[in-house]
């Protein structure tokens, strides 16, 4: 069995007329693992997402999840891949059960986990009520429920925790946990937020102006300086 | 093929309750409606109107005038673009390019949705092109139930004859629609393109404008070309569609 769900290998990127936005980013996270990815804004998280899910045509480097190369594989990889990037994607006309139903259509997973879903993420009541009216965090919450529809081996979430009130933070915090734990989902977590990381993640890469700057385990990272990760962020960040 | 169907399921759910919708029941309703109101407010020679043999044809020519060059091109650039328009709006592009299908699947699934509901629109138009007929003999007394059958040949070819007419206009709508964000570009780009259809109409080479032939079509007989207007719709359909693809599945960013 391959060792890691997901590995890049020199991924670079350049956007047209800008500075190099990412600079040989070789990606491990291992299967089974919380594996939260951090920065400063700007720093590149966003566009390693975007370009390791195809949505960024690659410039240089190689993908690969599960041990097969992304490009090679694509339709297959996305099967097992579930995924949250930037902003929530909701249908702002349909309500979140029919939101569901648009992907289930596609996932072709069976139609009850549609119910599970809503009721994992909290939003078994909305009933008729449609998207475009949902508080940020419910639209928040909608999208994580799509990432989740396809029972995924990967779960990729970027900065899941936006728009959340704390009461959500935790309630969600727990939901990936508990993802992880019971039913052995690797969870790729991108946030700029080192508390949320630091509760959660088993396994951290840290980068910094496109380059990364740390890859390890949380306890790795938390030997660096005494323990105190604040610091060790950074100085990471600003090296 | 049954990742297609899937595809094609799952965007078909997407139109439900959209500005695109309603546009298609509004199209198909409008015209025949102000006929139906029209009849019966000059109810004087109704009754003879409704036992003409030649009432169908010229109900059907009543409703398709103002349909075919004006209402039709229109409808098809607004419906187009606003099926188009709801990924963008929904910022929906990243989560539906990270679903497991390829890129020609979501393209054509989305091209066949705007189809479909083309044809819903003509359907839903034929009926109520019907109802024009029958429903006066329902509120207006001594006016007989048209005698004659309708004549559903002439329906067909004619609708037919607009479906393909109106192609060029999906496929133009569907390639802008696809390629910017803001709804403003497609719909700049297709009421510029009406326009100078309407302009153009009259000139010896109006038919190299793709938005014409809806034109040329309702004008019938008095059509100032004789080349095959259809045969131009289907090429211009295809290059556009072929265009649209090789643009789309080009993008550099995905959502």
């Amino acid at each position: 069995m391959e060792a890691y769900s997901l590995e890049t290998f020199n991924l670079s990127h350049q956007y047209q007329g800008r500075h190099r936005a990412l600079d040989r980013i070789g990606l491990r996270v291992p299967n089974g693992s919380i594996y939260g990815f951090l920065g400063p804004n700007g720093a590149g998280k966003t566009t390693t997402l975007r370009l390791v899910l195809g949505l960024l045509r690659k410039q240089e480097g190689q993908i690969s999840f599960f041990g097969k190369p992304f490009e090679e594989q694509r339709i297959d990889v996305l099967r097992k891949i579930g995924s949250l990037i930037e902003s929530p994607s909701v249908y702002g006309h349909l309500s979140a059960a029919e939101n569901l139903l648009v992907y289930q259509k596609i996932y072709q997973c069976p139609r009850k986990r549609i119910g599970e879903v809503l009721e994992s993420t909290g939003l078994a009541g909305t009933g008729r009520k449609k998207a475009g009216r949902f508080s940020l965090g419910m639209k928040q919450r909608l999208a994580i429920a799509i990432a989740l529809l396809n029972d995924p081996k990967l779960l990729i979430l970027d900065e899941p925790a936006n728009g959340l009130d704390p009461a959500g933070i935790i309630a969600m915090r727990e939901l990936l946990w508990s993802l992880n734990r019971a039913n052995g989902i690797t969870i790729l977590l991108c946030s700029h937020l080192l508390a949320e990381i630091s509760k959660l993640a088993t396994h951290v890469g840290v980068i910094s102006s496109g380059r990364l700057v740390f890859q390890g385990s949380m306890a790795e990272l938390r030997e660096l300086r005494g323990g105190d990760l604040e610091e060790t962020f950074i100085h990471l960040t600003e090296k | 093929m049954s990742i297609f169907l899937q595809s094609l399921s799952s965007e078909w759910l997407k139109r439900k309750r959209t500005a695109a919708a309603w546009l298609v029941v509004i199209g198909g309703v409008f015209i025949p409606s102000l006929v139906i109101f029209a009849r019966v407010i000059e109810s004087g020679g109704l009754a003879a109107a409704n036992e003409s043999p030649r009432l169908w044809e010229a109900l059907y020519a009543r409703c398709w005038q103002v349909m075919g060059f004006f209402l039709l091109p229109i409808g098809v650039i607004l419906a187009t673009s606003l099926i188009t328009q709801l990924e963008f709006r929904n910022n929906s592009w990243k989560q539906l390019h990270t679903t497991p299908q390829p890129l020609y699947v979501i393209f054509f699934s989305k091209l066949t949705v705007v189809l479909v509901m083309l044809v819903q629109w003509f359907i839903l138009f034929n009926i109520c092109i019907y109802l024009t007929g029958v429903l006066p003999c329902l509120f207006v007394r001594h006016v007989p139930y048209p005698p004659e059958p309708i004549p559903l040949r002439m329906f067909l070819e004619g609708s037919g004859a607009f479906f393909l007419d109106a192609l060029p206009i999906v496929a133009l709508q569907y390639l802008v629609s696809l390629q910017w964000k803001n709804f403003l570009a497609p719909l700049g780009v297709g009421f510029g393109l009406y326009v100078a259809s309407v302009i153009a109409v009259h000139w010896r080479y109006g038919y190299w404008l793709p938005y014409t032939y809806c034109y040329y079509e309702s004008l019938g007989a008095r059509s100032p070309v004789d080349v095959s207007i259809h045969w131009w719709a289907v090429g211009y359909f295809m290059l556009f569609t072929v265009v649209g693809y090789i643009l789309y599945i080009s993008k550099k960013e995905k959502g």
